[in-house]
């Protein structure tokens, strides 16, 4: 269960980094593009708790 | 748990987070477009994801914990800015606020950036709310008499104007007329010409009114447009104005293929610059 979860999370942070990088360029690209309607922050701080977790544990490595 | 089950879970784990991300990027750009037409804003005070901005500069404004949302000054003027997804074709700003003594107030759209250029319109006038004359109105335009002498406003507009006061209307060649502002006496003039709605009365003396400005009544700056609440003279002991609700509605025709071309045009000439 424990790796099924640290996988789970691997997938998560992988994505939420691609979103995270998409969505910073967007709003660069057009100020209030998404953070008129969406916190782009929101998915930083799922990519960052996401990498916490798959920096710290064990068995997590394969990215 | 068996590694098969494993692998479709992760799979399925895998196949909604792509789903979710590609959604929320496709409902970010169609939410861009507003393709209703309409969005409303209102204004969260203290709360920095508000499309409303707090009213500035500080030094005008007077910050009570009792306020609670509401927002007061004491000096003029005041601004606030309103972000916006795109550009529109109407503005209407609904406000509810308490004026104390202030005779006049009103509600300005920043027209340019390089200059002091608003484009104002009334929000409150009090002397105009009490006046004692004999008044007609004609749609938005009041005419009031001291004494009745004119049958209607086009009968007083084909004589020779004097001794007429005027507010947000055009009175051409006439030397003796004065535009009201906050010092003027209505005991000077036998007349009175205005384009002017009093403010709906919401009680306890709070008064409401929308203001419907067009789209090129503003300069556009990144993605923000301004406002001006002007209140002159209110530092001479007039009280306080205290502003209890903004709300900003954007209007333009809802999207059609047309308007999406029109939308992706406007923005490729935009990142050209």
């Amino acid at each position: 269960m424990r790796d099924l979860l640290l996988k789970m999370n691997s997938e998560l942070f992988k994505t939420s980094g691609v979103l995270t990088l998409v969505l910073f360029s967007l709003e660069t690209f057009k100020d209030g593009f998404v953070s008129f309607f969406i916190n782009p922050a929101i998915f930083l701080f799922v990519f960052l708790f996401s990498a916490i977790i798959w920096l710290f544990t064990q068995d997590s490595d394969s990215i | 748990m068996s590694l098969g089950k494993e692998q479709k879970i992760i799979f399925f784990c895998r196949a909604f987070l792509l789903f979710f991300g590609f959604a929320l990027i496709l409902w970010i750009f169609f939410a861009n477009l507003v393709p209703s037409g309409k969005i409303v804003l209102v204004h969260k005070k203290g709360d920095p994801g508000s499309k409303i901005s707090d009213l500035h500069p500080d030094s005008r404004v007077i910050y009570l914990e009792e306020d609670g949302s509401y927002q007061r000054f004491f000096s003029d003027p005041v601004y606030f800015d309103a972000k916006v997804p795109r550009d529109f074709d109407k503005v209407v700003v609904e406000i509810i606020w308490q004026n104390q003594y202030q005779p006049i107030l009103e509600l300005g759209s920043r027209k340019t950036r390089d200059a002091w250029g608003f484009v104002l319109k009334p929000l409150e006038n009090k002397i105009l709310d009490n006046i004692s004359w004999p008044c007609e109105r004609y749609g938005d335009v009041l005419f009031c008499q001291k004494i009745k002498k004119y049958e209607n406003l086009g009968d007083f507009l084909a004589q020779e104007i004097s001794k007429t006061a005027y507010y947000n209307y055009e009175i051409p060649n006439c030397e003796s007329c004065e535009k009201i502002n906050e010092d003027t006496d209505l005991s000077d003039y036998d007349y009175v010409i205005a384009s002017y709605v009093s403010p709906e009365d919401v009680g306890f003396g709070r008064k409401k009114k929308k203001i419907e400005f067009d789209w090129k009544d503003f300069d556009l700056y990144i993605n923000e447009i301004s406002f001006l609440i002007s209140a002159p003279g209110i530092e001479r002991g007039r009280g306080q104005v205290v502003l209890e609700e903004i709300n900003i509605t954007l209007n333009r025709d809802p999207l059609d293929f047309d308007g999406f071309v029109e939308y992706v045009k406007a923005n490729l000439r935009r990142l050209k610059k």
